[in-house]
């Protein structure tokens, strides 16, 4: 029998089943009618069940926002901050560890990048070598061969020799095998050998010379400003005997500018130095300045600062030797030797330095005032470009007009 | 990269290896002794896979050059 009830909920559905399911039976009797009064409780019970309701004005949690709280227009700013995280016990020990490893590291590293680069030059020469010798120019081998006899030839003869006599021999019949095949380029190489030999010998000495001459140098820097002053008054006889003895001393297998120099040598430094007999200061100034130009002794007779000194270490060392005890009448010295230094050409760095000194004049003939010794910059003679003033070319033509 | 943020990353991977290979290998030995009779396999997989995991996170770590490593805290 369907039920016709409206059931609104699902409780009053459950109720009406029951309902009807009751109606069915109700001829049971009294154990029906208990269960009729239980179900008939229940919605009753029902309508008197309370619902909590919260109000607005209750407190909430603080992550729970409700909607009309919430902002139209833009959101709230999150007031948050970024922390880095802190490096614990164990990275802070490695880091430690890795600082104090790193220099170890990066020269284990250039060590692998110079062999890398060594590795790949040798390749790149083994190849070139291949490609040389696969197609050789022509007489390449008979001259290898005449090396290489020559060679074995002075093995041979030195066979019973000492061990020296062993090695030098062969290398000695071998090298003159290559200057027979190889002329011109062993006569580059000698022309290059010789100017590094020579250009060491001379900073040895010059070298050797400052370390003797260093301790009177000092002295001589407060007198020099009012030497300019009484340079005419210098006694002009005491430089005939110098200008004499200026010359011999300069006859060392030097370029010809140079003897020609020695005496400028003499002129330039000594108008700094006291004439009363600071040899020994003279001397600093005048191998240092055994390169420069002899035609500026005069513009540099008025000043030749202290920093002159400090130019030209690689000048003579033979030539300086003399003029400490020539130093008492350096003005004279000037005097007398300007007229054959102006006619010689000097080699360009000369120039250089020269100019530099007339710079340096004002500074000097100031009154009252220290000239300070300042290290001046001088440059390699290798690396400039002389133009036509080559030093090799200095006794072709005079760059002075 | 700086050289500086550069040492940072290789201290926090280096740390992260040494830490995930001896967790590894603490949990390969253990089970090595209580389920698999004192075998060596155990140790040499668990060693593995922390030494595994700390390269990834290495490599990832790496890779990332803007990745940053903290965290967000509200302003007091």
């Amino acid at each position: 029998m369907k039920s016709s009830y409206i059931c609104l909920s699902r409780l009053h559905w459950e109720y009406c089943l029951s309902l009807s399911s009751v109606r069915l039976v109700w001829w049971e009797g009294p154990v029906m009618a208990a269960k009729t009064v239980k179900l008939a409780a229940l919605p009753a019970a029902l309508g008197f069940a309370s619902v909590r309701v919260y109000a607005l004005s209750e407190v909430k949690p603080e992550e729970l926002l409700s909607p009309q709280e919430l902002s139209v227009y833009t959101p709230l700013p999150r007031q948050l901050q970024y922390v880095e995280e802190d490096p614990g016990l164990l990275q802070r020990g490695l880091g430690a560890v890795r600082l104090g490893l790193l220099p170890y590291v990066r020269a284990i590293k250039r060590a692998c990048v110079t062999v890398k680069i060594g590795a790949v030059n040798l390749y790149h020469a083994g190849e070139d070598t291949y490609e040389f010798l696969k197609d050789p120019p022509p007489g390449f081998l008979p001259r290898v061969s005449i090396i290489t006899v020559s060679g074995l030839a002075g093995l041979i003869l030195a066979r019973r020799g000492s061990r020296l006599k062993r090695i030098g021999v062969p290398l000695g019949l071998a090298t003159m095998g290559a200057a027979v095949c190889y002329p011109a380029q062993t006569v580059g190489v000698l022309k290059l050998s010789g100017k590094k030999a020579y250009s060491a010998t001379q900073w040895a000495s010059s070298s050797v010379t400052s370390l003797w001459k260093s301790s009177p140098a000092p002295s001589a820097s407060p007198e020099s400003v009012p030497l300019p002053a009484s340079e005419p008054k210098v006694t002009p006889p005491k430089p005939v005997p110098e200008a004499d003895s200026a010359p011999p001393p300069v006859d060392e297998p030097v370029s010809s500018p140079l003897p020609e120099a020695a005496p400028a040598e003499e002129t330039l430094p000594v108008p700094v130095p006291v004439p009363e007999g600071d040899a020994a200061a003279a001397e600093e100034p005048a191998p240092l300045l055994a390169a420069e130009a002899q035609p500026t002794a005069a513009p540099v007779e008025d000043s030749v600062p202290e920093p002159v000194p400090a130019a030209e270490p690689t000048s003579q060392p033979a030539a300086p030797e003399p003029v400490p005890a020539e130093s008492e009448s350096p003005h004279a010295v000037i005097l007398s030797v300007d007229t054959p230094a102006e006619q010689n050409s000097a080699p360009a760095p000369v120039e250089e330095p020269a100019s530099a000194l007339p710079a340096a004049d004002p500074a000097s003939l100031e009154p009252g005032t220290d000239v300070p010794e300042k290290p001046r910059f001088t440059p390699d003679p290798k690396l400039m470009d002389h133009g036509q003033s080559n030093p090799e070319d200095a006794d072709l033509y005079s760059t002075r007009s | 990269m700086s050289e500086k943020e550069l040492g940072q990353k290789w201290d926090r991977c280096l740390a992260d290896t040494a830490v995930k290979l001896g967790a590894g290998l603490g949990l390969g030995i253990v089970f090595s002794v209580v389920f698999f009779k004192r075998r060596t396999w155990p140790i040499a997989f668990g060693s593995g896979a922390g030494l595994g995991m700390a390269y990834s996170n290495c490599q990832h770590d790496f890779r990332s050059p803007y990745l940053l490593h903290g965290h967000m805290v509200k302003e007091q």
